[in-house]
């Protein structure tokens, strides 16, 4: 069974007096499987971080109904943990107390909790900066905080925003990585947002191509290059593979078709 | 270049220590320009008495007292009132801000209210306290509250409303209540803020603070001044105004170190 299910989903933004009406998504319908990894890619006002609010239950649709386990959506909850791509950390707590911070909204006894933190923080690698305040950190360190905290409150799935959308090439591919071989230790269920199609590629076992105005799901395709990568590790070779070259031209055209990028 | 780093295109390059030298330069030349003027004869001491004559009478307002309090008498009851009117504010202020930042209702309610009396000078509305609470120390504490109140309750809810989004909903995944939201994000969040609001807040304070001692006071700085005024007793006067000064940028200084100490992630996130 599905885990998540989007059945025929809209979502319309009323017109303001500044802005006409937007159809931000039109008619999703998507089924979601336990330990996918699946890759929302599609150029900005495509809709697909209106896709992940609706999960997160940030938001809810215009009409249709988004499913998990069988029952609405309704308001976020600890089943969905959720990566943003800035601005989510507390600079007021240090890096052991941000992870920290579900389980103490969920009342879990200070020994546990101080075990899985450190469990967490040890699988992104930031076990020694436990003390550290996070405005003192690098944005991907941050970044790998932010992951930390999601999966100390042991969600059912996870969803990111463009998680890496603020870093540097280097950077951003050893968090990549990094995201690949937490989702195959823990077999969560992956939603993850970007605008990189070479991201979207080398991690997505499902790929969801958006187009925009309405935004609508455009094609999905099934991929392999993660499930490559973890057995290989070496993601160069991957990226420079002819198989994934062309995959890259087909979504682009998709996303960015030559005669439009021209006008 | 010659290796020298690029100019700031503002030009804002002085050394802490170098600001704090200006400064010192300029003080000192205030008061020598102040002693110049007096013992040179340029202004009659009844208009502005030399420092010496100042520092005496400040050793005599010490020791023998003006107007039935010595200087230690009507610096406490001036405290008393600016602090008892801040400590009551804090209080009032911050919880009113914040409901006013997270809830709609109570932001369209208190708005028109604290935004219609917020620019009006004390001594506006000084009559009306008069005539609602008397002429005793509530109703000096009242007025120089309405001072101070303002300021702290439109920082709280300026601090409430500039937290991200992002935090808000995070802990919101993360399994926190409502209730939880507010005491672990949204205060934390807002304390810079809400901090600043009050070195303003308690700023307005000493301002209004004379105000409230022209009505029946028998104590206190503002009283003090405006009594010795009636009897021209000028090196009063600036002795009033010194202590006032002093304590008001004493409390400046130490509302920034805790602000230093409590929030040092301020504009850094």
């Amino acid at each position: 069974m599905s885990v998540i299910e989007f059945r025929n989903v809209s979502v319309v933004f009323p017109a303001s007096r500044k802005t006409p009406e937007v159809t931000a998504l039109q008619s999703i319908e998507l089924a979601l499987e336990p330990s996918d990894f699946v890759v929302v890619i599609g150029r900005s006002g495509c809709g697909k971080t209106t896709l992940l609010n609706l999960l997160a239950g940030f938001m809810s649709p215009t009409s249709g109904s988004v499913l998990m386990d069988g029952s609405p959506v309704e308001g976020p909850g600890v089943d969905r943990g959720v990566v943003f791509q800035k601005n989510a950390l507390m600079p007021w707590l240090d890096v052991f107390h941000n992870v920290a911070l579900g389980l103490k909204f969920q009342k879990v006894p200070s020994a546990q909790r101080a075990q899985r933190v450190r469990q967490c923080l040890d699988w992104v690698g930031l076990a020694a900066f436990a003390d550290h305040r996070v405005y003192e950190l690098s944005g991907g360190m941050r970044q790998r905080v932010g992951i930390a905290r999601a999966l100390a409150a042991d969600p059912k799935i996870l969803l990111m925003d463009e998680p890496l959308g603020a870093l540097d090439a280097l950077t951003r591919e050893s968090v990549q990585e990094l995201i690949l071989d937490l989702w195959r230790k823990s077999g969560k269920l992956v939603l993850f947002i970007t605008h990189s199609i070479e991201e979207a590629l080398f991690m997505g076992t499902k790929l969801v191509v958006m187009t925009p105005r309405p935004g609508r799901i455009h094609k999905i395709y099934d991929l392999d290059f993660c499930h490559r990568f973890l057995k290989e590790r070496d993601s160069r070779a991957i990226k420079s593979d002819p198989a994934f070259i062309a995959m890259r031209e087909e979504v682009l055209e998709i996303i960015h078709p030559k005669q439009e990028a021209l006008s | 270049m010659n290796g020298q780093p690029v100019k700031d295109p503002l030009n804002r390059h002085f050394a802490p220590r170098t600001t704090i030298a200006i400064s010192l330069i300029t003080t000192l030349s205030l008061l020598a320009l102040w002693w110049l003027a007096t013992t040179q004869g340029w202004v009659k001491p009844l208009f502005l008495p030399s420092p010496n004559q100042v520092l005496g009478k400040t050793g005599d307002l010490i020791t023998e007292g003006f107007a039935d309090s010595t200087l230690w008498q009507h610096t406490w009851a001036s405290l008393f009132r600016v602090f008892s009117a801040f400590a009551l504010a804090c209080l009032t202020a911050v919880p009113i801000g914040i409901l006013m930042g997270i809830h709609d209702l109570a932001k369209g309610v208190l708005d028109p209210v604290i935004e219609f009396y917020r620019p009006l000078p004390p001594l506006a509305y000084l009559p009306l306290i008069i005539i609602w609470l008397g002429i005793g120390e509530t109703a000096k504490i009242v007025l120089i509250f309405l001072a101070v109140f303002a300021p702290i309750c439109l920082s709280t809810r300026a601090g409430v409303r500039a937290v991200a989004r992002e935090k808000i909903l995070a802990a919101a995944t993360l399994g926190a209540s409502r209730v939880q939201i507010i005491r672990y994000i949204v205060l934390p969040g807002a304390l810079p803020e809400i901090l600043t609001g009050m070195r303003v807040g308690i700023g307005f304070g000493w301002t209004t603070l004379v105000a409230a001692e022209m009505v029946a006071a028998t104590a206190g700085l503002g009283f003090m001044v405006l009594n010795a005024k009636d009897f021209l007793a000028t090196d009063v006067v600036i002795t009033g105004i010194f202590v006032i000064g002093f304590i008001a940028y004493g409390f400046d200084l130490l509302m920034r170190g805790l602000e230093r100490w409590l929030v040092p992630w301020k504009g850094q996130d």
